[in-house]
């Protein structure tokens, strides 16, 4: 049973290391990001000081690098897989073949993820160590991190899911995925860090999952203050969330996979 | 001779703008048949712009100015970009599906047609969600501007068409630059994704970034001319403009007329995928 999918796995990662130009210039995408997002701050600071909401520059440009590379790991955009896949009816194959659908997809993501991890995950995090030292302590925490980004990666999955989901009504993706894609960056504080929320905004950030998807495993390899407590909390919010995020992708599937019309094929 | 010229073109123009809107009317009739998606689109650009701004209002909530701008310059530059890009949204938006058509071989049925490639593949699509980026733009654009006093002279409404229409040559052009990649194989729109970062960067005053990334931007790479040199000119009192910048109309023009002789000359190599 797994066997089909690990093949389905293999496939997707091989995909995304094809064409090296994709790869190439994907590179030089992150680097062009990481490039201006330093100089950007850098002059956010040269004007108010050596510290902002208790942060200093090395503090804020470790958070941001880290919390957007996690980010872009995680995700794949699989609603547009599905999104072509309506287009061209090639989505009755999919459907009709022996293979949970929503595990279908599933191990397609998981393909591309670990390709994420290796190719931008890894290298940015090394990177991150060598150039600012002292910021992360890996050490027992990264079994702790490791479980969290799985939950974060099943949530994640669950909000692709729900949006490439969702085009069986509206037949396209780009409003709803775009949108999924800038509010998760912003809760999840990737664009500014949470500290500098507002606290009408901050509190709306903690009640939203995206911030103990990225920002609080985060925490756990940057803040050796955390205790046992914590840890459970933050644990706890996910696991809570990820269970009412895949019980959501589950229903919104089965009531929409009765309107779904099949376009030729 | 010359009237002879001038009457073909007169004829070229007028047989264009028809097929142009023929086809306008058939896009915008064909998204109509699946209103949840235009609605979905439409609000999807709001929220990103929106979402965007909020970045911008947070990040001001503890600072007081960015390399020397405050928030309403920063808020002019902003609107200044969105305004700028938007042409490009509504009209060119085709490009980011031509690296699927190549590799598919849909692109063929381009090639058939007795009119200008790049004009007739560009012209499948109207994006309307460019008119909501548009409508923000403007609003952002007219409100900084009133609060930061800048006289309304005829002078000045001159030279923001003049620096306007250099910086939408510059958008489109780096739209169609990145686009022609499509051609070369790899089903890729990687370039097209590093192109719009470019220009999403012009919202950033260049006095931000490093010297050597400084003339990046204004000789390589032409964002500079996108945003910062047109709103330096009205909020900093035209302080370290280049004089070229007002001849950016021009730049913008040879940019784009060389970024389309580059698509073609990719287009016609094109040979199909044999299906």
């Amino acid at each position: 049973m797994l066997k089909r999918y690990r093949g389905i796995i293999r496939n997707c990662f091989a995909e995304e290391l094809t064409y090296r130009e994709h790869f190439i210039v994907m590179l030089l995408i992150s680097v062009v990001y990481y490039i201006v997002l330093y100089f950007v701050w850098k002059a956010i600071y040269a004007g108010s000081g050596s510290s902002i909401n208790g942060q200093t520059f090395a503090d804020t440009f470790v958070n941001l690098a880290l919390t957007s590379c996690l980010v872009q790991c995680l995700s794949s955009e699989i609603e547009w897989n599905i999104h072509f896949t309506i287009l061209d009816g090639n989505i009755i194959i999919k459907m009709v073949r022996p293979l949970n659908y929503m595990m279908y997809m599933l191990s397609e993501k998981i393909g591309y993820v670990i390709t994420h991890i290796i190719t931008n995950g890894i290298p940015v995090f090394l990177v991150v160590m060598i150039l600012f030292p002292g910021y992360l302590h890996p050490g027992w925490n990264i079994v702790m991190f490791v479980f969290c980004m799985c939950l974060s990666f099943l949530m994640m999955f669950c909000l692709e899911f729900m949006a490439g989901v969702f085009a069986f009504y509206t037949q396209s993706v780009w409003g709803i995925s775009t949108i999924k894609n800038v509010v998760v960056g912003f809760f999840a504080g990737s664009n500014v860090p949470l500290s500098f929320f507002p606290e009408g905004l901050y509190r709306i950030a903690q009640i939203l999952p995206f911030k103990s998807m990225y920002h609080e495993p985060l925490r756990m390899l940057m803040d050796t203050s955390m205790d046992a407590h914590a840890y459970i909390r933050v644990i706890g919010f996910q696991f809570g969330w990820c269970i009412l995020l895949m019980a959501a992708a589950w229903i919104l599937f089965k009531i929409m996979s009765k309107r779904l019309d099949i376009n030729g094929g | 001779m010359a009237v002879e010229w001038g009457k073909n073109t007169l004829k070229k123009i007028r047989y264009y703008t028809r097929i142009y809107f023929m086809l306008a009317a058939q896009y915008l009739k064909q998204r109509m048949q699946f209103r949840a998606d235009f609605v979905m689109e439409i609000f999807g650009m709001l929220i990103v712009n929106l979402v965007e701004f909020l970045t911008f209002w947070v990040v001001f909530h503890s600072i007081t100015e960015l390399g020397g701008w405050n928030f309403y310059e920063m808020l002019f530059l902003y609107g200044f970009s969105l305004m700028a890009m938007s042409p490009q949204q509504l009209l060119l938006d085709n490009g980011w599906s031509l690296s699927h058509k190549v590799v598919t071989g849909d692109f063929l049925k381009y090639c058939f047609r007795p009119m200008n490639l790049l004009f007739y593949f560009m012209s499948e699509t109207v994006d309307v969600k460019g008119f909501s980026q548009w409508f923000l733009g403007i609003v952002m654009f007219v409100y900084s501007w009133n609060k930061l006093g800048i006289p309304v002279t005829f002078v000045n409404i001159l030279l923001l068409l003049v620096f306007m229409s250099g910086a939408v040559l510059i958008c489109m052009g780096l739209l169609i630059f990145s686009c022609a990649f499509g051609f070369m194989g790899g089903a890729t729109n990687a370039a097209m994704v590093l192109a719009s970062d470019l220009k999403g960067y012009s919202r950033y005053p260049l006095t931000v970034f490093h010297k050597a990334i400084r003339i990046i931007f204004t000789v390589v790479i032409p964002v500079g001319f996108v945003a910062y040199y047109p709103a330096s000119f009205f909020v900093k009192a035209k302080e370290n403009i280049p004089v070229i910048v007002y001849f950016s109309p021009v730049i913008g023009m040879i940019f784009f007329l060389l970024t389309c002789k580059f698509w073609l000359y990719h287009a016609r190599k094109y040979a199909g995928t044999g299906s």
